[in-house]
């Protein structure tokens, strides 16, 4: 032993067995004082703020990308109208909780939250539209609807949103969240691609864009036309035909249980996309890096492609990039469809609000105070005409038309496609038990139906409602239904 | 010694006691860091293996025995990962350490300039997944890549199941033969000059030298770096989860044991089954390095 250790004396050693007790004591303690569960409030009444003395803090989880400057991107204008609202009045504080890794990140950090019992959980919440039921499921929510119930005042407001928009969030009959942002696929092309293949206008069946595909190509553009791997494609394609993604009311009127994608109608969409990739037309990655996930847009960049599908959320970033592509002159139209004709009417897709139970009573309020603001004439004007989605509001159009000016033809077949024709459940958008698991096994069906061998639409859409189907009800047995 | 002195302090039996106390005391930091991080999640795994999750952490869990354990072994999904984490290894391991090798023998020649090569050819090693996965992309994407504005047109990996898994094991070597190259320098450099001086002296060429002498010498570094490979390789995840990610036909085939655990965590927010294929995991890299060590170190020569 050496010699320091040796001549250690006994109550030296006492103290270091003492100080490592009270460490590893502490230690326990505070996880367990972490671990413990926060207050739940089980109703909602919104006369709270107005009666409240002093400010009341609550915080703001979102995942909008773009600069923390504010105006700066989608999460710089939303930091603006935090700020707004701040400046406003005094009754309410909101603090901003911005999570850069997208919906995902919000989604793990709220679910850590949870594991603690709800400690740390903010106050109001931003998710995927279709990440809906999970939300629900957590059983951490206040649902919305309770809000609205005791706001007479929303109540006569409640007639200027898009009904279909509000009807999105409708869980299992109840309003789970409040919509803010909406954005639909549209058709983007490059008219000075079309002068060159003298394509006169933007098509609008499958037939005519495959015969388009073969005009381009011969003009010089390599794919001709490019198409990203997306599973919203085969949703869009069954609301604009006034079918369901999954059945039970397309998960609004009760818990879905399968998936009933599977159709002659998205077969034979599937199948023409088959035939235009067949051709030469590029298919493109969902996800991965910048270039991957925008290969198609960056196809028409490059004067690879004339035509391509992606969300109306991408066109406030392509018309910023715009000037840099003299090559391109940008065109937008609603999805060619099989017929020419629709049925039905495009589903909203985007992100919602959600209001978490943990606050205290004078919070909940407060979180519905700033969620009305937040989805208000002015706001949402604001907030479509900066970011490129689409306003939820119908008194909001006059003043977003002004805001947007030339480019508002590109944002009005949008906000067309949207908002106009059937508003059912089968064109809502679909409420998908285990979303992200659902979008995981459709990737490969994609993938499969878009590459050699060229399997059969139905043969590889019966296989992926299969597995979706399989994990929808293993989820649902997991919660116990 | 009496027993009387021997319990009087100072006496050989309270000078153990208090020196074990002493012992217990000083690793006992350590203890509490490896309990904490290391011993608790590892049993923690075996009764999570038990119970069926809920989706999220607020909601309680169901015991099912080993229910999950019998549908894990029954899977195709799992039997496709096994074999995915298997393929993936057997190309990155000889790839990274027959390059890592083939780059210690040249850089290990007394020429001007050596160190600048041994800079480049180690600097894989410090390269992150993240920064290994970007290079790989920049050069591989079929519509921005470099190869791409070479001329070579490549089929997209991201969704190709053909090119795929062979494509994340390239990266996943080229990361790996930076350490490789290392560990085999080292290697060479502790090989006894007297014998590579002595077959010179009687003659040897250079292949007979490297052949019969510096790899049978070696071959203990050899094996250490096989090992190491193939834990290295068992554990890939940042380049297929930045290349591949969870989406796409490539998923399915680029689906190795990690990444599916990491899969049905954070996608399925299945903790039951995931539990249980790191459990399959743990089981497979213990059983890999126990046969490696059966099988191949009895090929190892040792200088004594």
């Amino acid at each position: 032993m050496p010699p320091t250790l040796r001549g250690m004396r006994t109550s030296s050693l006492t103290k270091v067995v003492a100080s490592f007790a009270l460490a590893a004591t502490s230690l326990t303690s505070a996880t367990l004082l972490s671990g413990a569960s926060a207050q739940a409030t089980t109703s909602c009444d919104p006369s709270l703020v107005a009666k409240s003395s002093s400010t009341i803090n609550i915080t703001f989880e979102e995942s909008m990308p773009g600069g923390a400057v504010s105006g700066t991107g989608n999460h710089g204008v939303l930091v603006d109208l935090i700020n707004q609202y701040n400046a406003s009045q005094h009754k309410v504080h909101v603090t901003d909780s911005n999570d850069a890794g997208g919906y995902g990140a919000t989604w793990t950090k709220y679910t850590a939250d949870l594991a603690n019992g709800g400690s740390g959980a903010p106050e109001v919440v931003q998710f995927d539209q279709f990440d809906s039921q999970e939300a629900v499921d957590t059983q951490s929510l206040i649902p919305v609807s309770s809000c609205i119930a005791a706001d007479p005042a929303f109540q006569k407001d409640k007639k200027n949103l898009v009904q279909k928009a509000l009807n999105a969030y409708v869980v299992s009959g109840t309003q789970a969240g409040m919509p803010f942002s909406v954005s639909t696929p549209v058709m983007y092309y490059n008219l000075q691609a079309f002068k060159k293949a003298k394509i006169a206008k933007a098509p609008t069946t499958m037939d005519q864009l495959i015969a388009d595909e073969a005009l381009l190509q011969r003009a010089g553009y390599r794919y001709g036309v490019a198409i990203k791997k997306d599973p919203w494609l085969t949703m869009a394609w069954l609301s604009v035909n006034d079918q369901a993604f999954v059945n039970n009311g397309n998960g609004h009127s009760s818990r879905a249980t399968a998936t009933t994608f599977n159709n002659s109608t998205t077969q034979q969409y599937w199948s023409k996309v088959q035939t235009i990739i067949r051709n030469g037309g590029l298919a493109s990655s969902l996800t991965g890096s910048l270039t991957q996930a925008y290969a198609n847009i960056f196809a028409i960049a490059n004067d690879q492609a004339g035509i391509t599908f992606d969300t109306t959320a991408a066109l406030g970033s392509i018309s910023s990039a715009l000037p840099l592509f003299k090559n391109v002159t940008l065109g937008v139209a609603p999805l060619p469809t099989l017929s020419g004709k629709t049925t039905g009417s495009m589903l909203p897709a985007g992100n919602g609000l959600f209001i978490p139970k943990y606050g205290t009573a004078a919070q909940v309020s407060a979180a519905w105070d700033f969620i009305k603001f937040l989805t208000s004439k002015t706001s949402m004007a604001s907030w479509a005409s900066r970011t490129g989605y689409l306003p939820i509001r119908t008194d909001s159009q006059a003043a977003w038309k002004t805001a947007l000016k030339k480019q508002i033809s590109w944002y009005q077949v949008a906000f067309d496609q949207f908002s106009k024709g059937l508003n059912d459940n089968n064109t809502q958008g679909p409420v998908i038990p285990d979303y992200e698991q659902v979008l995981a096994d459709f990737g490969p069906t994609l993938d499969a139906l878009t590459q050699s061998p060229w399997p059969s639409a139905s043969t590889e859409l019966q296989h992926a409602q299969n597995t979706t189907t399989s994990d929808i009800q293993s989820y649902n047995s997991s919660l116990g239904y | 010694m009496s027993a009387r002195a021997s319990l009087v302090p100072g006496g050989s039996v309270f000078r153990r006691r208090r020196d074990g106390w002493l012992g217990l005391a000083l690793v006992l930091p350590a203890l509490i860091i490896f309990a904490g991080f290391t011993y608790y999640p590892f049993f923690k795994n075996f009764q999570m293996g038990l119970f069926k999750a809920a989706p999220f952490p607020n909601l309680p869990s169901r015991y099912v025995g080993t229910a999950q354990f019998t549908t894990m072994l029954g899977s195709a999904d799992f039997l496709d990962s096994v074999k995915s984490t298997v393929i993936y290894a057997l190309i990155t391991v000889p790839l990274g350490v027959i390059g890592g090798l083939v780059m210690a023998v040249l850089a290990h020649q007394k020429l001007r300039g050596i160190r600048i090569f041994r800079t480049i050819f180690s600097s894989s090693v410090v390269s992150s997944a993240a920064v290994a996965a970007v290079v790989f992309q920049v050069i591989l994407s079929p519509q921005t890549g470099y190869l791409q504005a070479l001329g070579i047109h490549l089929p997209d990996i991201t969704s190709s199941p053909t090119w795929g898994l062979p494509a994340m094991a390239l990266v996943s070597a080229w990361q790996f033969v930076g350490l490789a190259f290392i560990i085999l320098t080292a290697g060479l450099q502790s090989l006894p000059d007297e014998i590579m001086e002595a077959s010179r002296v009687d003659g040897a060429t250079a292949w007979t030298r490297l052949w019969r002498i510096t790899f049978p010498l070696l071959s203990p570094t050899i094996f250490f770096c096989g090992v190491v490979g193939v834990i290295f390789s068992l554990q890939s995840f940042g380049q297929i989860d930045i290349m591949i990610g969870t989406s796409g036909a490539t998923y399915t085939h680029t689906n190795v044991l990690i990444y599916a655990i990491y899969r049905l965590l954070h996608v399925s927010q299945n903790t039951g089954l995931a539990a249980c294929y790191s459990i399959a995991l743990f089981v497979i890299t213990l059983l890999v390095t126990l046969i490696q060590f059966r099988l191949l170190e009895k090929r190892v020569h040792y200088a004594h």
